[in-house]
């Protein structure tokens, strides 16, 4: 079965924030909110300082804490390794927000996007959206690592990734070509090879949750 | 006549030592003796029963750490045991609901979460909450998140994950959320 991540070069980064916002763009995330946060931090002393990009996500573990802490069922992870929250089942108990070492889960509070009059983004109906961006106040959500996006061509049979309608939007903006997304249990797929190649690491291993998301480290 | 005198007084002597024994035991019998024994055992020792009497237990006292176990005994006797409880035998009294922390699951001080960590478990704000921020290069996505603040002008700090994984890592004490595990022979790390 498969099971899709993504591989994101630091080295390459060049702290943007493409991914950032157009992972915004893409999924309805409100303004203040964020599925996708390019943490920034100086290091070291002048003259030999450098700056340090490191754009987090949901890391759609393979053993997810969010899914034992949460107390209703409302988190799944699907046949494709993509962890998903029902916003249906979701009572908004923030019990996932609180297990989670990566912090990927945010609770969608509603409200106004601007001052005064709706955004034409937000009159979009939430029927005409994709299940995954009916989000309902007070209840938790998250990357869906652009399900929507390759859900349907992979039921059909092709292999998402391939044309830039069926990849995650944040793999599809960013200029330095450093995120890369595939099939982590298909040995063929490059990304396999780029992960052994630069030795790429999951972040937090200590808590047993085994990342879906990879991090080359090392130029 | 002597020996009828004889038997006379054998009769009065049997009848006297009945009547003094059916005092006795009647005394015995009404007598109130309740016998307390009292045995603390501190945690994590476990404390094992090996009276092969019935007898129900019934959950009596509960503080923050602490719960007293009475022991009802068939006869007058009644053994009260204490024990400082273990972290296992609140977990299990809070599943079966022998301990009341509350029905709505909310991180909300005064609900269930906190009701379980900060009341039943006796842990202090800054056994969780550590910093008022988090350092910077602590890899965390919802640092954008401001810090909800307790009470006015007192801000909690920030929670380390690394503080929930001591518990609830694999054949940890509480509820299994991570899959890391330390045991013989593996070092950290390995079970991920």
């Amino acid at each position: 079965m498969a099971k899709y991540g993504l591989l994101i070069d630091l080295s390459r980064c060049i702290g943007c924030r493409a991914c950032e916002a157009a992972c915004k763009v893409e999924n309805f995330v409100p303004p203040g909110k964020y599925w996708l946060y390019v943490l920034e931090w100086e290091m070291g002393e002048y003259p030999n300082v450098k700056r340090v990009f490191v754009p987090m996500n949901c890391m759609h573990c393979e053993n997810p804490a969010c899914i034992p802490a949460c107390p209703v069922n409302a988190i799944t992870k699907n046949e494709y390794g993509v962890v998903l929250v029902d916003y249906n089942k979701c009572i908004g108990c923030k019990y996932c927000v609180a297990a989670c070492p990566y912090g990927a889960i945010d609770i969608y509070e509603g409200g106004e996007w601007f001052p005064g009059s709706k955004t034409p983004y937000e009159l979009i109906p939430p029927e005409k959206r994709h299940p995954l961006h009916r989000f309902q106040k007070g209840k938790a959500f998250k990357c869906t690592l652009c399900y929507h996006r390759w859900g349907e061509a992979v039921e059909r049979g092709e292999k998402p990734g391939t044309r830039p309608e069926t990849t995650p939007a944040c793999v599809l903006v960013c200029p330095a070509g450093a995120r890369m997304f595939g099939d982590l249990e298909d040995p063929s797929d490059p990304i396999n090879s780029r992960i052994a190649e630069k030795r790429a690491i999951q972040l937090k291993k200590e808590f047993g949750t085994r990342p879906q998301v990879y991090y080359i480290t090392t130029g | 006549m002597s020996e009828a005198g004889g038997v006379g007084a054998w009769k009065i002597a049997t009848a006297v030592f009945v009547i003094l024994t059916i005092i006795s035991l009647g005394l015995y019998i009404l007598h109130p003796r309740t016998v307390t024994k009292t045995q603390v055992v501190t945690s994590p020792v476990t404390t094992t029963y090996t009276t092969t009497k019935t007898f129900t237990t019934t959950y009596t006292t509960i503080s923050p750490t602490t719960v007293t176990k009475e022991k009802t005994v068939t006869s007058v006797e009644t053994v009260t045991q204490t024990k400082t409880a273990s972290l296992a035998d609140l977990a299990r009294m809070i599943r079966e609901g022998q301990i009341d922390v509350g029905t709505e699951y909310s991180l909300e001080f005064g609900k269930r979460y906190h009701n379980i960590h900060a009341i039943v478990l006796g842990l202090s704000c800054n056994t969780c909450h550590q910093a008022k921020t988090y350092p910077a290069d602590y890899l965390y996505i919802r640092k954008y998140v401001a810090e909800k603040m307790a009470e006015e002008g007192e801000i909690p700090g920030v929670v380390d994950r690394g503080v929930c994984l001591g518990c609830h890592r694999s054949n940890g004490v509480a509820h299994e959320l991570y899959k890391a595990y330390y045991g013989p022979g593996l070092t950290s790390g390995a079970g991920g």
